[in-house]
């Protein structure tokens, strides 16, 4: 027989090798339980595991076995009668707790709760009480959830290991069972499955071989009697099986294997700093490192990771030497680590999670580095796989993987306090003293002003604009002179993929280049500036400055045909969106529709979109939605702030003070937006991956505060 | 082979000829004066020789616009007195079938042949058709040439038959018969140069009446066949076994008893008429035979005609034993009926049939190519250096995939038919005959009331476009089915070997003629008809998504020399790769020009990574200049 170092090391060689074949496992497992009859769930995420586990139970009352997994999916929220069999939630749940982790008090305590229900009676005689109700609960429920210690995927049978019995008893008492369990249980053979056996067996009990140690295979049936099959023999007639991702694909993904390999035996609890200093709540809903790390991966909530301490007594206790705190560096904290898994199935990763979903911006960042990527109109496609294994678009797109946060460090090394408007130096009011940016611009022509004179001052040498009239599709345009800058003045109400020039103009020699854009191309932008890997294949130091607008929306290319129905081909002169409604003017007069008319037109990319304001950018620069000779400025970073310094000491710029009283309602508009996006995808199983927003900020914005 | 020995005018002269040559030197000296075909492989050789004799002999040759027409112009020529030929492959005789199978019931009154070139293992096909179930279909008799000699005289032959019976004759020849060269004894010319003058006098109907003529002429004919000797029995007398072959069969039979050393056990009887057979010989042939082994290409034709025949004739002949490809003894590697017979084939088969243990010998094919197949590496088919078509297959999958409606692209027969393959990008995804793109595309195209979303794209080829594409256009601008059709004009019939068609503005003969405007005849239909470059990518992708989402049939033509005529041209241009500039295969190109844009002149320095051209295979087109991200790639004009 193994011994324990044995056991350690054949098990960590055993899964070693299964989790790189994952895919294989996982399809084998889900062939084989649905051929024994079981009936298989697979979910993305808690919630949508909790609704399949309630739409089994529906109202009915059910027993529950302890259980990690059944813990994370919040599974108390969604059932109304939940009977616990394993002892201490039974006594936790007498003491009309719903405690998550079990009671946690002591004999004594528990005597008292006992006393309470059965009466003054010595612990002998309370314990038979309680087994007599435990049993009875047991028998009473048509339903039953446990979890699974391990699910082979060769014979698809499901592996049960415990110390009370409970498990099997509901396993084979209930007529209908459900067994949640994560898709990281799937091991290939029975040998594997028994394996965990032994090694829990060894490491938690000290014991060769546990209690109870169960396989399940499917529903229980018999054709004994005459040849006739019978469902439900003697055990459950319906068998569900749960199968949970909620972050362990993107944990794989991540080659984080430990959320694998970790098999729950919480003995790295027993001297965790964060669990005793949460009260044995660390981590939740699922408790300990791995439910950190899942929280963080299946919703983006990193508060469980910044919570540890660092102390490292886990990898300490843990049989397998599993330290959380480096997993969790390598899942995100630290940078080096962090791109060079950003740049991982890189146009594979952009094809599924961006470009088929169809969050694409047409940014053009990808276009402008990729020659793979084209670009027609508004939409962008790979017209060709480039086959490579790691690539730039995808770490570079403004739709892709995304920690606020992290941006926030990145660009100006701290967090932010302002959930509304991001990280900011000054915030005014602004217009141009050129009186031709003044008329040609939007409002009060900041952008083109700031942009000539950073041209004049030799600061930058050319700007990426979009250039179009009104009316038409916007184009991308090279900006060298005032000239220029003047001819693409304006607001452009669709979108234009502009930053596919900036790798062109910067292989042709082009140095400071300045790119003015929609905060989803600021992001681009920046996102490729704070790449720490792979920065020698793009423009990195090519930008100069960034001029961030504000977009709260824009619209696609049908809108256009929309614009020449409704003008009646009539050559449109202006176009405007102010409070009320859109505004065209033509050579022949005026027309206004309101907003609700263009609203479908509004590309569903940018309903997704979480930042209006352009949050990553020098300077943001929009309307005032309220005096038209102005522009809102937001002066950002220390370059921005340069460079309004100097361009108002220099009579190009005049700034005023943001008025105080519309503070608040810009902020409103803000949040109102973020907020939108925030509920939209709640929940935490539909995030998309660019959303990946720690505890604080989505607070944060949730509870609209600075 | 050489065209300067069919013109020769040399009796008795033994010259190399290909079957192809000999074949137009055959019709030459029966006095065959009108030739009239559509290019097909692999027969095409055959007009362009007669075409370049014209003044020599005094006759009339031309390419035609499809088979059709060019059957009914040789038919015309016969009707008038004067000896026609008319030259196809099995597609084209499929074009021209409507009208042959009509013709054999008007009759014809000077000698008429049909010169087919089946394809076994189609080589240059787009299937392996076995031509003379047509034929048969038709009832005109089949001629088979074993080889050059045989060539020349069966088609002398076919003249006299079809003038005796006034029945038009086919003579089918295979493609290693085409295309395998032999000595060939010359007959006199001298006889043919009077002139001829043609008149229509008696009016030659196709009716149903005449069907009992047509059956009396069939039996004629396979008494003809006994008395004109269209057999010839090799071997022993008294064999028991006897191989029934056909064409280069015959030879791949006898090699195949020699090897196995049962010549002298084994007989072979070679049919030179396939069909109607020589039923009254058969019969004396057959007798004291017990085993019959077929050896044909590709359908086992002989072999149904043969049993059917023996069973009528069971009670004078007995019961035989077949091996044939109906119960799998004559087989390819693919299985029976598929792909070309060979020696080996016939000894491994034989072998089998006569129990013999298989020998392996030095010189076998497969032992010849297992020597040096080792070495060699995998190729591809594909697209020429500098092929426009390969820009225009690049342009359209971008496009499609730009336009993100799960578009598709339809094609036919031609070198763009090989967008089906790696070389076109997997592009396109229908390839059945001549224009048919056209046709399913204009089908797909009506497919809206069913919620069909999907943009349409057919290509044809400009050869293609005179040979079957206007009707179809017709059809689909009164229907408004909704496609575009990407004319992809490379000025020539490019596949089987720059011949001119409509468009062009030479002959035949090489004699200027005034070119078709192929837009006119678009305009003409009330199409929107667009022209541009396939070489400027970026153009035509966008002008393809400008024109597919517009109503109706659109027509664009991608109007560009195939890069074959102007390799012949000097290089005018000379392009080369930057290695400093080059990304190789880094992020932002992984190899553009050669792992993606796939010319064989853009070839990848293994020891680098980067790019390089083959300055061998280059015609300085410039198209992967214009793709490569880095601008790497550079174009000198006139070195």
């Amino acid at each position: 027989m193994l011994n324990s170092s044995e056991l350690v090391e054949t098990y960590r060689e055993r899964y070693d090798e299964m989790w790189r074949e994952f895919g294989r496992l996982e399809k084998l497992a889900v062939n084989r339980l649905k051929e024994k009859g079981c009936c298989v769930h697979i979910a993305d995420g808690a919630t949508e595991a909790a609704s399949i586990v309630q739409g089994i139970v529906g109202a009915e009352s059910v027993v529950k076995s302890h259980s990690a997994t059944v813990t994370e999916i919040n599974i108390n929220t969604v059932l109304s009668d939940i009977r616990e069999t394993e002892i201490s939630e039974y006594i936790a749940q007498l003491e009309g707790n719903n405690a998550i982790s079990g009671f946690r008090g002591d004999v004594a305590a528990a005597s008292q709760i006992l006393n309470e229900r059965y009466g003054s009676l010595p612990i002998k005689d309370l314990s038979i009480l309680v087994r007599q109700d435990i049993r009875r609960i047991m028998t009473n429920c048509r339903c039953g959830i446990t979890g699974i210690n391990a699910i082979v995927a060769e014979t698809g049978s499901l592996f049960f290991f415990e110390t009370q019995g409970n498990v099997r008893g509901i396993a084979n008492l209930a007529d209908v069972h459900i067994a949640v369990a994560g898709i990281d249980k799937i091991v290939e053979t029975t040998d594997d499955a028994l394996l965990v056996g032994r090694f829990l067996a060894d490491q938690c009990l000290h014991k060769s071989v546990g209690n109870y140690l169960s396989f399940n295979t499917g529903p229980s049936q018999t054709g004994d009697v005459e040849g006739v099959l019978v469902k439900g023999m003697h055990g459950p007639r319906e068998v569900h099986v749960v199968l949970l991702d909620n972050g362990r694909r993107k944990a794989l993904r991540r080659r984080l294997p430990e959320v694998f390999a970790c098999m729950d035996c919480r003995l790295c609890l027993n001297d965790c700093h964060a669990f005793a200093t949460s009260k044995g709540r660390y981590g939740s809903p699922r408790i300990g490192g791995k439910g950190a790390l899942l929280a963080y991966f299946a919703t983006g909530d990193s508060s469980g990771m910044e919570e540890c301490s660092n102390c490292g007594n886990c990898a300490r206790t843990c049989p397998l030497g599993i330290s959380w705190p480096d997993v969790f560096e390598r899942a995100g904290q630290s940078k080096k680590e962090w791109i060079s898994m950003e740049h991982e199935q890189s146009s594979k990763r952009l094809q599924q999670e961006v470009m088929t979903p169809g969050w694409c911006t047409s940014c053009g960042m990808c276009v402008g580095i990729c020659p793979y990527i084209k670009n027609y109109k508004e939409s962008s496609a790979f017209i060709h796989q480039c086959q490579l294994d790691e690539g730039n678009c995808y770490a570079v797109c403004p739709r892709g993987e995304t920690a606020w946060s992290q941006m926030d460090q990145k660009i100006f090394g701290r967090s932010r306090e302002d959930h509304a408007l991001g990280n900011f130096e000054n915030l005014y009011f602004a217009r141009a003293t050129d009186k031709m940016f003044a008329e040609k611009g939007q409002y009060a022509g900041v952008t083109s002003a700031l942009l000539g004179y950073a041209i004049n001052k030799g600061q930058i040498d050319g700007a990426i604009v979009t250039d179009g009239k009104p009316g038409k599709l916007p184009e991308p345009k090279l900006a060298r002179t005032r000239g220029d800058l003047l001819a693409a003045a304006g607001s452009k109400y669709s979108a234009a993929p502009t930053l596919s020039l900036l790798n062109q103009a910067a292989k042709e020699g082009f140095n400071r280049l300045a790119v003015v854009g929609r905060p989803c191309q600021v992001l681009a932008v920046k996102k490729m500036q704070s790449l720490t890997d792979k920065r020698e294949e793009l423009p990195v130091e090519k930008v100069a400055l960034t001029i961030g607008l504000f977009c709260f929306w824009s619209l696609t290319a049908d809108f256009y045909q929309f614009l020449l129905q409704k003008t009646n081909n009539e050559e449109i002169q202006s176009l405007d969106i102010p409070v009320d409604g859109m505004v065209v003017k033509t050579n022949k007069g005026e027309y206004k529709w309101p907003i609700d008319e263009i609203r479908s037109f509004i590309r569903p990319t940018c309903e997704q979109c979480f930042d209006p304001t352009s949050e990553f950018a020098d300077v943001s620069v929009g309307a005032t939605e309220f005096d038209n000779n102005w522009n809102t400025l937001i002066v950002r970073t220390d370059r921005g702030k340069e460079l309004v310094k100097n361009a108002v000491s220099e009579g190009v710029l005049e700034v005023k003070e943001y008025p105080h009283d519309r503070i608040p309602l810009l902020r409103q508009a803000v949040l109102n937006k973020k907020q939108r996006v925030l509920k939209q995808t709640s929940g935490g199983d539909s995030v998309p991956s660019y959303l990946m927003l720690n505890e604080a900020y989505r607070k944060g914005v949730l509870e609209g505060g600075n | 082979m050489s065209i300067a020995n069919v013109k020769l005018e040399a009796p008795g002269k033994k010259v190399m000829l290909t079957g192809n040559e000999a074949v137009a030197r055959g019709a030459i000296e029966a006095g065959m004066k009108y030739a009239a075909s559509y290019p097909g492989s692999p027969t095409s050789e055959v007009l362009q020789i007669l075409a370049s004799a014209t003044s020599q002999f005094g006759l009339y040759a031309e390419w035609s616009s499809n088979e059709k027409v060019a059957s009914e112009a040789a038919a015309a020529a016969s009707f008038a007195g004067v000896r026609s030929l008319t030259i196809l492959k099995p597609d084209g005789m499929n074009v021209a079938l409507d009208f042959l199978t009509s013709l054999a019931y008007s009759g014809v009154n000077a000698g008429m042949v049909i010169m087919v070139g089946d394809d076994p293992s189609a080589h240059s096909s787009i299937k392996e058709e076995d031509s003379r179930h047509l034929s048969k279909l038709s009832r005109l008799p089949i001629l088979e040439p074993v080889n050059s000699q045989e060539a020349k005289d069966l088609t002398t032959k076919a003249f006299e038959l079809s003038e005796a019976l006034k029945l038009p004759v086919v003579v089918r020849l295979v493609t290693r018969v085409c295309h395998a060269t032999s000595l060939v004894s010359l007959g006199d010319t001298e006889h043919i140069k009077e002139p001829v003058k043609a008149a229509y006098t008696e009016p030659i109907l196709c009716f149903p009446q005449a069907h009992p003529e047509l059956e009396q002429k069939i039996r004629k004919i396979a008494q003809w066949a006994s008395e004109q000797h269209m057999w010839e029995y090799l071997g022993p007398k008294d064999a028991s076994s006897l191989v029934i072959a056909s064409g280069p069969c015959t030879l791949y039979a006898k090699e195949a008893l020699e090897v196995l050393g049962l010549h002298n056990e084994v007989a072979v009887l070679s049919l030179k008429m396939t069909w109607p057979l020589p039923e009254d010989d058969l019969v004396n042939l057959l007798k004291d035979k017990k085993e019959i082994i077929f050896a044909e290409e590709i359908d086992p034709f002989i072999e149904e005609n043969i049993t059917s025949f023996a069973a009528y004739h069971a009670e004078d002949l007995g019961v035989f034993k077949f091996y044939g490809k109906r119960n799998g003894y004559i087989k390819s590697p693919l299985g029976a009926g598929i792909g070309e017979l060979n020696t080996d084939i016939m000894i491994d088969s034989l072998a089998e049939i006569k129990g013999l243990g298989r020998p392996d010998f030095c010189g076998r094919t497969a032992n010849c190519l297992g020597s040096v197949g080792g070495s060699l590496p995998e190729r591809d088919r594909a697209f020429c250096p500098g092929c426009p078509h390969r820009a225009s297959y690049w342009a359209l999958k971008s496009a499609l995939a730009l336009e993100g409606n799960d578009g598709f692209v339809l094609g036919d027969i031609g070198c763009y038919a090989m967008g089906r393959g790696r070389t076109g990008y997997y592009t396109v995804k229908s390839v059945h005959s001549m224009g048919s793109g056209i046709g399913i595309a204009h089908g797909f195209g009506t497919l809206q009331k069913f919620d069909f979303t999907q943009p349409i794209i057919a290509v044809v080829g400009d050869s293609t476009f005179y040979h079957a594409v206007i009707p179809a256009l017709v059809n689909a601008k009164h229907n408004n089915g909704k496609f575009l059709c990407v004319i992809l004009d490379n000025s020539t019939t490019a596949m089987t070997g720059h011949q001119p068609h409509p468009g062009s503005s030479l002959d035949a003969r090489g004699i200027e003629v005034p070119a078709l405007n192929m837009e006119e005849i678009i305009s003409g239909l009330d199409i929107n008809v667009v022209v541009t470059d396939p070489y400027d990518i970026n153009t035509t992708r966008d002008m393809v998504l400008e024109l597919l989402p517009q109503p109706g049939p659109k027509v664009l033509i991608l109007r560009r020399e195939c890069s074959l005529v102007v390799s012949k041209k000097e290089k005018p241009r000379r392009v080369s790769v930057d290695q400093e500039k080059c990304v190789g295969k880094d992020c932002g190109c992984n190899n553009l020009c050669s792992r993606a844009f796939g010319c064989p002149a853009n070839i990848i320095d293994l020891e680098t990574g980067k790019g390089r051209i083959d300055e061998a295979l280059c015609v300085g087109c410039g198209v992967c200049a214009s793709l490569c991200p880095a601008g790497a790639i550079t174009v000198e004009e006139g070195v």
